[in-house]
């Protein structure tokens, strides 16, 4: 049982790695810390078949799933790392360099031909082990370049005129590469702390200064298969005031925010955060029976959005779903219940 | 009340509110000058955005009225023995007064000292000089007739300019009213964060300058109630429209109590006179302008004043006028206020679930809700808030709670949660315009968007005496008594304003307008 032992170690590790965060780091750190736990559990795990790899992972990705059930990125994750191990079984069994298409969305009723099921099919897991450990770099590696290669893409989108508006700039690891990169003549950023490269205006003010400005650049927290998205609390008035003045919106989000899950009412999962961010401690008290509401994200519909912007590409809401099918398999997701 | 440092004289009970003769020997004029160096304006350091612009024009306009006439230098050498107030004074070669000279003369002595302590005396000194032009003493008609006269050889001279000037930038840094040390939130931040909206800065002027019939509020020709009501409004004692309405209406009770008539005109035309450096010390001589309600209630004011039937006795006529004040405040707060909140609960008692919300703190919608919650049993409010402007719905809330309300508070960014939670939004306005836009609080506008986003009506509870008869695009226009932050909400965002006429939609504003005869032609 030494692979029990050494994967109950490294679920106590990413446990504790969770609890030792105060505040919540950015979501590429996230994902990362997510990638190198799934990357240990492959190097260090016993199994035989590609499905008993598949199950493992499964079980304790969604272990750690349910134990912080807010963040969607673990679970991302875990499907990334499942399609790898997939894809990787692929390869080993039809022998070919190139992946087939297996989970196209279009034709997966329709395929010509029947590939053996992994659990079916005999692989050398050290050559499984050594594949999946590779795939899992490379998606490391995308990680790290994300937030550059969306500000890539900054100059087909915006111009160096545009009064550009965003919300809370400085806690976006994503947007503040954004802008470092691609200098807009003006910048508003919603609800910062005075000291962030850009013009800060108080979210009373978000109306008044939309008539300003000419685009709205964003930071996704999560991009969900409709086209909506979850980001920041407050968000949600930006987006509006820019559908009512007619000022394109654009979410920028790394593919690891990329989650194949609906969220139909945001309740139903919504995070709140400290009460004492809202009402000081010191008037608890008085305000005994009071109910004190600080949600950290709000659920933008995908019709107050433009264009999402991914490492990879622009797409629009409607056509996000076809990423779905570039990161994860079918078969990983079908059966989410949460 | 530091304020009241200026009027250091005690009013003669049976003298209207006017000056104190100003004695014209050159020593006593020095003496004032001593008396009034020694006195420092209260806010110095806030001064200086008017100072500097009132001792450059100040010099400014010393100059060219210093060395244009050595001639006029003697003769005013020669005036004070003579009798004030003449008309030959005004028919100078260069239409200057003799008190003007006279204060060149201080204001050479003075400049040699500190210069602002010499900016603000001599237009302290300036504005004395100013009033002995229309003493008690006067005769009758040369009064009116004085200040046509002064006003006409001047503008079209060449020391006219400068010398509005003066009086301008005198009156804007007279230190009792000068209020721009509260005005600009904008101290700690960065140069760049400038908006056009963040511009609450009180020394801007507007685009359009409203020539106005340019009487200075001077610490002699005001009332003290109405520079209570300004310095109340400065330290943020008075939260929002209904209370400075209310405020405003004692103040006007203390002003007419107190009037006494000038003996030379009919009573109507000397409290409209009397009553202009009132407003003027308010406004700041018309730079920024009332708050909408507050500019209705006045010009009615006005009008009543003009109805007057001057044949009557005065001790008559002061106590119409009182009575129509009170009249006019029981009307437009106890009775307005007891429609519209029955209005509004007759529209709460139809709908299922009764969860109200609301932005920052509105006394209207308070009583709403307090009313409510004895009637219905399932209320829950949530409330709003900015926390950068003062956090006005702490108190909302703390109200709410002791009436046992549950309640819910959040910040602006939790607007996305709770209108998906609320079914329905009510807001307080200062004013409501012609259009059917709705003037109130900013940040208001975001409710009625996320809520017209989710498709529940927003109601706003606005008394008719707040209808006014403008038209206006847009917001952030600084105004002369309340400090806060203001936009208009479309109307297309507004389901119905909830008046104590009835439940209206906002295209009817100008069919409540004609109905209460606010309008400007009436």
């Amino acid at each position: 049982m030494a692979d029990q032992v050494a994967v109950s170690r490294l679920r106590d590790r990413v446990n504790l790695y969770f609890h030792k965060t105060a505040v919540r780091e950015s979501s590429s750190k996230l994902a990362l810390r997510m990638l190198s736990f799934f990357e240990d559990l492959v190097r260090y795990a016993h199994y035989e078949t590609a499905e008993q790899l598949i199950a493992i992972l499964r079980a304790e990705g969604e272990l750690l799933y349910a134990a912080h059930s807010n963040e969607f990125i673990i679970r991302n994750m875990l499907l990334v790392v499942l399609r790898g191990v997939r894809d990787e079984c692929l390869t080993q069994t039809s022998g070919s360099d190139d992946t087939l298409p297996q989970a196209d969305s279009l034709n997966h009723f329709q395929r010509l031909w029947f590939l053996p099921a992994p659990n079916q099919v005999q692989i050398n897991s050290a050559q499984l082990r050594s594949g999946v450990l590779d795939f899992i770099k490379e998606m490391k590696e995308e990680i790290n370049v994300s937030a550059e290669m969306i500000s890539n893409q900054a100059g087909h989108q915006l111009v160096k005129t545009d009064t550009v508006m965003t919300y809370k700039l400085s806690q976006s690891g994503t947007l503040k590469k954004f802008f470092s990169l691609f200098r807009a003549k003006t910048i508003y950023s919603v609800d910062d702390d005075p000291s962030a490269p850009a013009n800060v205006i108080s979210s009373v003010e978000i109306l008044s200064t939309m008539k300003l400005t000419t685009r709205v650049v964003l930071s996704a927290a999560a991009i969900l298969p409709d086209g909506s998205v979850v980001a920041p609390a407050g968000t949600l008035n930006v987006c509006l005031a820019a559908k009512r003045h007619s000022v394109p919106v654009v979410f920028c989000a790394g593919y690891y925010k990329l989650t194949p899950m609906f969220i139909p009412h945001l309740d139903e999962f919504n995070v709140q955060g400290r009460p004492t961010d809202v009402l000081p401690a010191s008037e608890a008290l008085k305000f005994s029976n009071v109910s004190v509401a600080n949600p950290l994200f709000d659920l933008i519909p995908a019709h107050l959005i433009t264009l999402v912007l991914t490492q990879s590409s622009a797409k629009t809401p409607l056509h996000v779903y076809r990423l779905i099918s570039d990161y994860y398999h079918l078969e990983d997701f079908r059966q989410l219940d949460r | 009340m530091g304020k009241k440092k200026g009027h250091n004289k005690p009013q003669p009970a049976n003298s209207p509110i006017a000056p104190q003769a100003v004695p014209e020997t050159p020593e006593k004029l020095n003496a004032i000058a001593e008396q009034l160096k020694s006195f420092s304006p209260k806010k110095g350091q806030a001064t200086p955005p008017s100072t500097p612009e009132g001792s450059n024009s100040a010099p400014a306009a010393a100059l060219p009225l210093a060395t244009s006439t050595p001639k006029a230098q003697e003769k005013a050498d020669k005036r004070p023995a003579k009798a004030k107030g003449k008309p030959e004074d005004l028919n100078d070669g260069d239409g200057k007064s003799r008190a003007d000279i006279e204060n060149e003369r201080k204001a050479k002595k003075l400049e040699k000292q500190m210069k602002k302590e010499a900016a603000t005396a001599k237009k302290k000194a300036d504005a004395a000089a100013g009033n002995a032009e229309k003493p008690p003493k006067a005769p009758a008609k040369e009064a009116p007739a004085n200040k046509g006269q002064k006003d006409a050889p001047k503008t079209p001279q060449q020391p006219s300019k400068p010398a509005l000037k003066k009086h301008f930038a005198s009156s804007d840094s007279s230190d009792s009213f000068n209020m721009t040390a509260n005005g600009s939130k904008n101290v700690s931040f960065k140069e760049k964060n400038i908006q056009p909206s963040n511009q609450y800065d009180l020394t801007e002027r507007p685009a359009i300058r409203v020539s106005s019939y340019f009487v200075h509020a001077t610490p002699h020709n005001v009332h003290p109630a109405f520079r209570r009501l300004a310095a109340k409004c400065e330290f943020k004692k008075l939260n929002g429209v209904n209370e400075l309405l209310l405020a405003f209406h004692k103040t006007l009770i203390e002003f007419v109590e107190d009037y006494n008539p000038r003996p030379d005109l009919p009573f109507s035309e000397s409290i409209s006179l009397d009553l202009q450096p009132q407003l003027c010390c308010l406004s700041d001589n018309g730079v920024h302008p009332f708050p909408q309600a507050v500019g209705n209630l006045i010009r009615l004011f006005k009008k009543q004043i003009h109805e007057l039937d001057n044949t009557k006795e005065i001790c008559d006529l002061k106590t119409y006028l009182k009575e129509w004040i009170e009249n006019s405040a029981y009307y437009n707060f106890d009775l307005a206020e007891k429609a519209i909140v029955e209005f509004t609960i007759s529209k709460l008692k139809s709908m299922a679930h009764r969860r109200i919300l609301t932005y920052s703190r509105c006394p209207i919608v308070e009583k709403i809700i307090l009313t409510a919650a004895e009637q219905f049993n399932d209320l829950h409010v949530y409330i709003v808030d900015d926390p950068n402007n003062g956090s006005r719905g702490k108190t909302m809330l703390e109200s709410l709670s002791e009436a046992s309300i549950p309640c819910t508070y959040g910040h602006i960014n939790s607007i996305g949660y709770l209108v998906h939670q609320a079914s329905v939004v009510l807001l307080g306005c200062s004013a409501i315009l012609n259009t059917g836009r709705v003037v109130a609080l900013r940040g208001s506008s975001l409710l009625a968007l996320s809520a017209q986003a989710v498709n529940i009506p927003v109601l706003v509870a606005a008394k008719t005496c707040t209808f006014v008869d403008k038209v206006r695009l847009d917001e952030h226009l600084s105004t002369a008594l309340l400090r806060e932050p203001i936009e208009t909400i479309p109307e297309d965002l507004v389901t119905a304003l909830v008046t104590d006429l009835r439940i209206v939609p906002p295209s009817s504003a100008p069919a409540v307008l004609k109905a209460k005869q606010l309008g400007y032609d009436n």
